[in-house]
C-alpha cells in the first residue's frame, strides 16, 4: 500500500516538474528565459520556506534586472519572515523607485524595517505617511489607476502641444505646395536646425506630413516634454510640496555638481501631502537631471547655496528618504523661491487641483 | 489550553465586532493596530512619554480586551510612579485572561505594596488558585499583614470604646 502511495506521488511530482520546466521556459513578463527561471525558483523556494536560497535568488535576478519590481517585491515578503531588515528596506526603497503607486501597500513594511534599523525619525514619519493612506483610503490599486490616466492625459497634452504650437498651413497655400520655395525651406529649418537636410525627401514630403506629431523630429518632442516636467503643473503631482525655510547644509570636502551636500531646511507650512518632520533633509541638486555635464570652471562655494532664514518651496516627488535626504522633484527645480509670485501660482494650482 | 483557545477567540470576535462597527475593513485595523504598536515602540526608544501614552491609549481602543496590553500599559504607568492608573489597568489584564496567574500575582504585589492588603490577600488567593503553592509565600505574608493591620484597628477600636466610656461614668 505505501508503495503505490509513493508511487503515485513520484509521478504527481515528476509531471509537476516537467510543468515547472515548461513554466519556467516561457519569456514571461521578465522579457528573458534565463530571468524567468531564476525568478520562478526564487518564488518556489519562498513557497517552500526556503526564505534564505530565495533571498539568493531573488538577489540573482535583481543583478541580471535591476528595473523589475516584482523582484523586489519577493525579495521583500522573503526578507521579512527572515527578519531580514536591510534587505527589506532596500527592496521597499527600489519598489518606490520603479513604481511609487505601491507605496500604500508597502509603507508600513519600510517603516518598520527603518525602526529595526534605529533610523527612528525616518521611521515615525513613513508610519504616519502609511497612517494618513488609511485615513484617506488611498489604496495602491487606486494610485495604479490614478497614474494610468494621468499617464494618458500627460500624452494627450503632449501631442495638442505638439499640434498646436507651429500649426499646419493649410495646403492651399502656393509656398506649401512648393517645398523648394524659401518660405518653405525656412519653416522646415526652424523646426531643427540640427536634423541633416535632404533635398531629396523634402521634395517628397509634404508640409503637412512634416507638422504631424508622429513624424516630427524626436529633439522636439523631447523639448515639449521637458518643458512640460518643468512647469508648476507636473510639479504639482509631487507628493509632497512644503513651504521651508533654508537653515544650512553639511559643509563636507567631496561636495560636488553631481556630489551635492545635505542642506537643510525647517518646514512652515505643508502645502500638500503627507505631515513629515519640521527638520528636512534635503539634497541639494546643483542641476536639472537630464544636465549631468557640469559647466565650464563650475566650482562649489558658499555663496551658491541660499541665504540662511530664507522661504522656499519645495517640490518631493517621493516622501521617502534616500540616505537619509529628500530628493527634489527634477532636482534643482524642485527648489522654487517661495515670492509673491511663485506662492500665488501655486497655491492657484493647489486650489484647481483640489476642486477637481 | 481549553481556557486559552476559548480565550483567544474572545479577543478575535471582540476584534471583530470592534471592526465592524468602526466600519473598516478588518486588514485596515489590523495594519492600524501595526502601525500604532511600531510608533509605541518608537516613542519609548526615544523616551518620549508623552507620545507612548498617547499610543498605549490608541491601541487600547483599537484592541479592547487585550491582556497582553493592559498588563504592558499598566507596567508602563507603574514605572512612571502612576500606581493608582496602574492599578486599574492591572486589574482589567486579569479580568480579560482569568487563567493568568502571572497577571494576579502582580496584581496582588502592587496592590501589597499599595497597603491594600485586603485586595492582596484577594489577588493572591486567585493566583495561587490558578498557579498553585509558587505563589504562597506572598500570600502568607499579605495574610499576616492583614491580620496584624486588622488587630491594630481591633485594639483601636477597643481603646476608643474603652476611653468613651470612661467619658460617660465620669
Amino acid at each position: 500500500m505505501i508503495y503505490i502511495l509513493l508511487l503515485i506521488l513520484f509521478c504527481l511530482n515528476l509531471s509537476s516538474a516537467k510543468a515547472d520546466q515548461s513554466q519556467s521556459d516561457a519569456v514571461g513578463e521578465t522579457g528573458s528565459i534565463t530571468l524567468t527561471r531564476i525568478y520562478t525558483k526564487a518564488l518556489e523556494l519562498s513557497k517552500l520556506g526556503q526564505k534564505s536560497a530565495a533571498i539568493l535568488q531573488f538577489k540573482k535576478a535583481i543583478a541580471v534586472n535591476p528595473d523589475f519590481v516584482d523582484f523586489y517585491i519577493g525579495l521583500l515578503n522573503a526578507s521579512i519572515d527572515q527578519k531580514n531588515w536591510s534587505d527589506v528596506s532596500y527592496a521597499v526603497q527600489n519598489i518606490f523607485r520603479l513604481d511609487p503607486a505601491y507605496k500604500p501597500d508597502y509603507t508600513i513594511d519600510y517603516g518598520e524595517a527603518l525602526y529595526h534599523l534605529g533610523k527612528y525619525d525616518e521611521a515615525e514619519a513613513n508610519l504616519k505617511t502609511a497612517l494618513t493612506y488609511i485615513d484617506k483610503n488611498i489604496t495602491s490599486e487606486k494610485l495604479h489607476k490614478e497614474a494610468q490616466s494621468k499617464k494618458d492625459k500627460e500624452q494627450e497634452v503632449i501631442t495638442k502641444k505638439l499640434e498646436t504650437t507651429t500649426p499646419p498651413p493649410s495646403s492651399s497655400s502656393p509656398s506649401q505646395a512648393n517645398p523648394s520655395s524659401p518660405q518653405a525651406n525656412s519653416s522646415v529649418t526652424n523646426l531643427d536646425k540640427s536634423a541633416p537636410v535632404n533635398s531629396e525627401n523634402q521634395a517628397q514630403e509634404t508640409p503637412k506630413d512634416i507638422y504631424h506629431p508622429a513624424k516630427r523630429p524626436d529633439q522636439d518632442a523631447k523639448k515639449i516634454v521637458e518643458q512640460y516636467r518643468q512647469s508648476y503643473e507636473a510639479a504639482l503631482k509631487s507628493e509632497s510640496i512644503l513651504l521651508a525655510q533654508y537653515e544650512g547644509y553639511d559643509k563636507t570636502d567631496d561636495i560636488r555638481y553631481n556630489h551635492p551636500p545635505k542642506a537643510y531646511y525647517h518646514i512652515k507650512k505643508v502645502l500638500k501631502g503627507p505631515p513629515l518632520n519640521a527638520s528636512l533633509p534635503i539634497r541639494y541638486d546643483f542641476h536639472l537631471p537630464k544636465d549631468t555635464q557640469a559647466p565650464p570652471n563650475w566650482k562649489f562655494s558658499s555663496d551658491i547655496m541660499p541665504k540662511p532664514g530664507s522661504l522656499w518651496i519645495i517640490f518631493i516627488e517621493n516622501a521617502l528618504t534616500k540616505h537619509g535626504m529628500y530628493e527634489t522633484f527634477e532636482g534643482s527645480y524642485g527648489r522654487q523661491e517661495a515670492n509673491d509670485e511663485n506662492l500665488n501660482k501655486i497655491y492657484d494650482l493647489i486650489d484647481k487641483s483640489s476642486g477637481q | 489550553m481549553k481556557n486559552k483557545i476559548v480565550y483567544l477567540f474572545l479577543i478575535v470576535f471582540s476584534l471583530s465586532v470592534t471592526n465592524a462597527s468602526a466600519g473598516e475593513s478588518e486588514s485596515d485595523l489590523n495594519k492600524r493596530v501595526r502601525i500604532h504598536d511600531l510608533l509605541l515602540k518608537i516613542y519609548l526608544a526615544k523616551h518620549q512619554n508623552k507620545q507612548a501614552v498617547a499610543e498605549y491609549q490608541t491601541l487600547l481602543k483599537l484592541s479592547p480586551n487585550n491582556p497582553a496590553l493592559e498588563y504592558a500599559y499598566a507596567n508602563y504607568l507603574y514605572k512612571y510612579g502612576n500606581v493608582k492608573e496602574s492599578i486599574a489597568h492591572y486589574r482589567k489584564a486579569f479580568e480579560c485572561a482569568p487563567d493568568n496567574a502571572d497577571y494576579a500575582a502582580k496584581l496582588g504585589s502592587i496592590l501589597f505594596y499599595a497597603k491594600d492588603y485586603d485586595g492582596a490577600v484577594s489577588a493572591y488567593t486567585n493566583a495561587c488558585r490558578i498557579g498553585g503553592s509558587r505563589f504562597q509565600p506572598q500570600l502568607n505574608s499579605a495574610l499576616q499583614y492583614q491580620a496584624s493591620i486588622r488587630a491594630a484597628k481591633n485594639a483601636a477600636a477597643a481603646a476608643a470604646a474603652r476611653k468613651s466610656s470612661d467619658d460617660s461614668d465620669n
